[in-house]
């Protein structure tokens, strides 16, 4: 069989979305690929995140639950899907951030009409951001005019070498913009993290924080812009004074934030308190502030949110009035939930054990392409295509805009899409 | 289906109809001289029939609007979708889109229900400023720009800065001057590239410009400061450009400006790579004289090279045109809004129908829509009201029409709609062949490679290439 | 990789002196680290009783050797592909319009570095500046990158 090429794939692995991958197919197989980096490779491959010589195990056939789980065909694992859900008061649907944004919006149908929860991966983060930035007098801009403009780039509890990792050769602090045409000479790059790691060797301040206190660095910062005492932080203050000291005398600057300001109890405080520092810094120069996205449509889901329901919080379906955006994410509200439709995800793998336990009590329907931690603990499980390789779809940048994922495998498995969509079609 | 509308009052400037009783058949989607057997018939005894409404210009789909929407301040596609049905228009025109937001922009448009769309793009003069400076260059460009036209999927060219300006001190010597750049595009080939248009701010009324004809200046009303700018408009006007008339409310509204036409409480601001970013605020224009020289403009010479906008969201809402309709055909209607004397002319019906769907139409480029004639689209508004319906109630009858029909199917019956399910189509300009090689210098700078610039399939409705 | 050492690779060698590569053991010990020879310059190495070193050698002077004219050392364990050097690379930069800007160059385009299976890899050291003579120095891929696995001889 011969080699085929696929040029200009999208990679469908983390919020970078790099849509420059160079694909050559040779039966049925990936043969070789340009311009992926090393996570986005172990998608293309099917190989675990930065072990790329480990497979990951398909699913291999639709399955359910007797005794144990059990191989049948799609037909009955969809009625049994469907009952499930049917018989459910308030099922939860949950993941999405890691399928195209067709199948996103049936997931919301499906919540629509079966007045559940539907809430996407990650939510607990973004909610905070999605409502501060009503009032933060937000200033965003699409990735390009990052790199073309800034020059001040800030990464916040997050590291983009592991989580995004060409993010700072396209996007931010390397490549060459229409005004900064030195690429990272005319740039100057802060990390706030909790260890020190590699940011700490191309950035000029490397800040580290103790775990769960960012809030506490912001809150100074914001004090130090506002000329106020900031006597009684503890930090490394030296450090603060220097950052914001450069902050307010550049002219075009650029936060991106990441799950490390996810903290369990700090992450509302965390994202509030950087959107009000932001807000201080507008006030006197441009600063863009992005979530670092890791899954690859985070940014669609949310997208879908805001057009379907004018908000991007979490939606429960349940109250008869109009919808409920419940501000509490899933960590909070689990036990209101009586049957789950999970997608693409792997709670059991993500949640805090008290709150996977919980999910153990109740049915779930699971829809994924890898055998996960996940897979044995649910009522029925469908193998699907992998979306961006096997199967096409749209997914958004981090910063909101589109691209097509193309299909570059044939697979043997229906998409999620169209699972989700005969689900929705038997309610 | 086969529908038949009987007995209505037709209004269509094309076809010369100024309320004569026609019936209309309709059959696949298209208007048809006739045929024997309907499936169904509609009464429209009494009533105005004029083709489905056309909003040349309205931000309904513009990157970072979603932002907006976010915080409850912007309708959401399915509210956009139905209002504007209801109101008896059938398309509306995204006016600001730019290369690398079209993917976003025709997403989202694809999202709101009935509604045709398409949208203009922005082209950013940094993209090809090494080109614009002489006319040496002319012919390329005049070959990239239907390429990228095509490409994104846009169904014009619009320039929103008509100039190249930086700040950084080092790239000055980069700048290309507004003198330069619409002496260019003035003598750009129109067969080539047909209207351009211009995004009207006061500073261009300061500009000469040599060849007006080939231009269509977009919510002029918004730019009108003064007298002498006014008598430019018309000289504009009479030398045969275009214009739309960006007509005020005097509401609070949400604003899509620049900085130095902001007003109000800003909510954000978009860098969209033009040498000044997008503001999105609220607040109130109507303190200038700036509303009743746009007022005046609108009355004074209604003819074919005028078409209704309100640069809608900014200086009225979509939601108040049926209100400011109103206002134009009834001098009574509008005898408070301004302590100076506006005209009295007074619209007619059928003057409502040309500046509304036959002059979009046309500068659109659409030869299928904006009129009643046999094949054209069967997009079709029924408005409960007519010559005689008094000045007070023109305005619910506008805002509420009795029937429409989008593509053949009926959207709305009895003032309800009864079907949001109505074919959507995305209208694109494009080319015979599409050899995207000679535009790809305008992605030089762009984090998309060329190809995932241009828009597939699957970010549109269905697509219908003029 | 740690930055190899001299007295790390003396450990290998017969330590005779015998100066029949034209150095002493030492001397030969530097210029393995800079590429200038091979460990199998020195005959004593070739023999069976030094079999054991000669792998060792060959191990810890990693499988890029032939990359010796540019004189940088490719540890694709560590890259991660991020494609910073890539990017930086001014070279890259001369031979595909994709680069500059951030992008990957594109797939018929011949450039110096390039990701490769998700790794880096030195495609055509002949264009490095630093096979090069008559060019000035250069190391940003080396500097640049975050994971250290461009390093300098
Ligand atoms: S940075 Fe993200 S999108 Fe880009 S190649 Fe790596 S994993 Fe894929
Ligand atoms: S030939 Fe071998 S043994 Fe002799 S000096 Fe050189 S390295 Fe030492
Ligand atoms: S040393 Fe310089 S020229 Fe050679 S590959 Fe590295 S960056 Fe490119
Ligand atoms: S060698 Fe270094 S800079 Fe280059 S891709 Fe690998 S990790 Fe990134």
């Amino acid at each position: 069989m011969s080699e085929i090429l696929y040029e200009s794939v999208v990679c469908p692995s983390c919020g970078c979305l790099c849509d420059d991958i160079d694909v050559v197919v040779e039966e049925n197989r990936v043969k070789s690929i340009r311009n992926v980096c090393e996570w986005g490779i172990n998608k293309f491959l099917f190989t675990k995140k930065f072990t790329s010589n480990v497979r990951r195990g398909r699913v291999e056939k639709p399955m359910i639950r007797g005794k144990t789980l059990v191989e049948t065909n799609y037909e009955t694992a969809i009625s049994m899907a469907v009952d499930i859900l049917k018989g459910s008061k308030k099922p939860l649907i949950y993941g999405l951030t890691n399928s195209g944004y067709n199948a996103q919006k049936i997931a919301l149908n499906i919540a629509r009409r079966l007045k559940g929860l539907f809430e996407p991966r990650g939510a607990a983060l973004l909610s905070s951001y999605y409502a501060a930035m009503g009032d933060s007098n937000f200033y965003v801009a699409p990735l390009e005019e990052i790199r073309n403009n800034a020059d001040l780039i800030i990464y916040w509890g997050c590291n983009p070498i592991h989580s995004t990792p060409r993010h700072l050769a396209r996007y931010s602090v390397y490549p060459r913009g229409r005004c900064k045409e030195r690429g990272s000479q005319d740039r100057v790059v802060f990390a706030v993290d909790v260890a020190e790691n590699e940011m700490g060797k191309l950035s000029r301040q490397f800040l580290q924080v103790e775990r769960g206190t960012d809030f506490l660095a912001m809150e100074t910062m914001m004090k130090l812009l506002r000329g106020e005492s900031i006597e009684d932080y503890k930090g490394d203050i030296v450090s603060i004074e220097n950052m914001v000291k450069y902050m307010t005398k550049v002219s075009y600057g650029a936060i991106f934030f990441g799950l490390g300001l996810s903290g369990k109890d700090s992450a509302k405080r965390n994202v509030e308190n950087l959107m009000a520092l932001v807000k201080e810094l507008n006030s006197k120069t441009r600063f863009v502030i992005l979530p670092l996205y890791d899954d690859f449509n985070t940014s669609g889901v949310i997208q879908l949110l805001i057009r379907e329901l004018k908000s991007p919080m979490p939606a429960d379906f349940s109250c008869d009035q109009a919808v409920n955006h419940s501000m509490n994410t899933l960590l909070e509200n689990l036990h209101e939930v009586d049957a789950a439709l999970v997608v693409g995800e792997d709670p059991f793998w993500s949640f805090p054990s008290e709150k996977s336990d919980f999910l153990k009590e109740i049915p779930m329907v699971l829809i994924d392409p890898f055998w996960t931690r996940t897979t044995n603990k649910c009522q029925v499980v469908f193998p699907t295509a992998v979306t961006g390789i096997e199967a096409e779809g749209v997914a958004y940048r981090m910063d909101g805009l589109p691209l097509k994922l193309k299909k570059v495998l044939e697979s043997e498995y229906p998409s999620d899409e169209s699972i989700l969509g005969d689900i929705y079609q038997r309610l | 289906m086969k529908i038949k509308i009987e007995g209505g009052r037709l209004y269509d400037p094309r076809n010369n109809l100024d309320g004569e009783e026609r019936d209309i058949f309709i059959e696949n989607g298209i208007i048809v001289d006739r045929f024997s057997s309907a499936d169904k018939t509609i009464n429209a005894s009494g009533k105005t029939i004029m083709a489905g409404g056309i909003d040349i210009h309205s931000h309904i789909a513009t990157y970072g609007l979603n932002l907006i929407r976010g915080t409850g301040r912007f309708y959401s596609p399915r509210e956009i979708g139905y209002i504007y049905a209801k109101m008896g228009y059938t398309h509306v025109n995204e006016p600001f889109m730019t290369q690398v937001t079209a993917r976003y922009v025709h997403h989202e448009l694809s999202s709101i229900p009935i509604l045709d769309t398409s949208a203009f793009l922005v082209l950013n003069l940094r993209d090809v400023e090494a080109k614009i400076k002489s006319a040496k260059h002319l012919e390329e460009v005049e070959k990239i720009i239907p390429i990228i036209i095509a490409g994104t999927k846009a169904i014009g060219l619009k320039i929103y800065e008509p100039f190249v300006r930086y700040t950084q001190r080092t790239h000055i010597l980069r700048n290309v001057t507004e003198k330069k750049v619409l002496s260019f595009f003035s003598s750009i080939n129109r067969e080539k590239i047909p209207r351009i248009i211009l995004h009207t701010s006061p500073e261009l009324f300061g500009k000469e410009i040599e060849n007006p004809v080939g231009f269509h200046f977009s919510h002029v009303g918004s730019a009108i400061g003064n007298e002498e700018d006014y008598q430019k408009v018309l000289s504009y006007l009479n030398a045969g450009a275009t214009v739309d008339l960006g007509l005020f409310d005097f509401e609070q509204n949400l604003r899509i400006s620049n900085p130095k036409q902001t007003v109000g409480e800003v909510f954000g601001r978009v860098d969209m790579g033009l040498s000044e970013d997008i503001v999105f605020s609220q607040g109130n224009a109507s303190e200038s004289e700036t509303p009743f020289f746009a007022f005046k403009l609108a009355l004074s010479q209604p003819s074919n090279h005028i078409s209704f906008s309100t640069d809608s969201p900014a200086n009225a809402s979509f939601e108040a045109y049926p209100k400011i309709f109103s206002w134009l055909m009834k001098a009574e209607n509008r005898a408070n809004l301004f302590d100076k004397e506006l005209p009295d002319f007074e619209y007619s019906l059928l003057d409502i129908a040309r500046i509304t769907r036959y002059n979009p139409a046309v500068i659109l480029g659409f030869k299928n829509k904006g009129h009643l004639g046999a094949e054209a689209e069967a997009d079709i508004a029924i408005y409960d009201i007519n010559k005689d319906t008094k000045p007070d109630k023109l305005e619910a009858g506008f805002r509420d029409c009795a029937c429409l029909i989008k593509s053949g199917s009926i959207v709305v019956e009895d003032h309800k709609i009864v079907n949001d399910q109505a074919e959507k189509k995305t209208y694109y300009r494009g080319v015979e062949t599409l050899d995207y090689e000679p535009a790809k210098i305008l992605a030089g700078y762009s984090t998309f490679r060329f190809e995932n610039l241009m828009v597939d399939e699957v970010f549109t409705a269905k697509e219908v290439k003029i | 990789m740690a930055k190899l050492s001299m007295y790390q690779l003396y450990q290998y060698l017969p330590k005779t002196d015998c100066e029949k590569c034209g150095f002493s053991c030492m001397g030969f010990a530097n210029r393995l680290i800079s590429r200038d020879v091979r460990p199998e310059d020195c005959p004593f190495l070739l023999e069976p009783e030094y079999s054991e070193s000669l792998t060792e050698l060959n191990r810890l002077l990693g499988p890029e050797v032939e990359k010796e004219i540019t004189g940088l050392i490719i540890d694709q364990e560590k890259c991660n592909g991020c494609g910073i050097c890539v990017t930086v690379c001014e070279v890259n930069m001369e031979k595909s319009q994709e680069v500059g800007s951030g992008r990957g160059p594109g797939f018929s385009d011949d450039v110096v570095l390039r990701i490769d299976d998700g790794k880096i890899k030195l495609v055509d050291p002949q264009s490095c500046r630093r096979a090069n003579p008559s060019s000035h120095i250069c190391r940003a891929c080396a500097e640049l990158c975050p994971t250290k696995a461009i390093s300098l001889v």
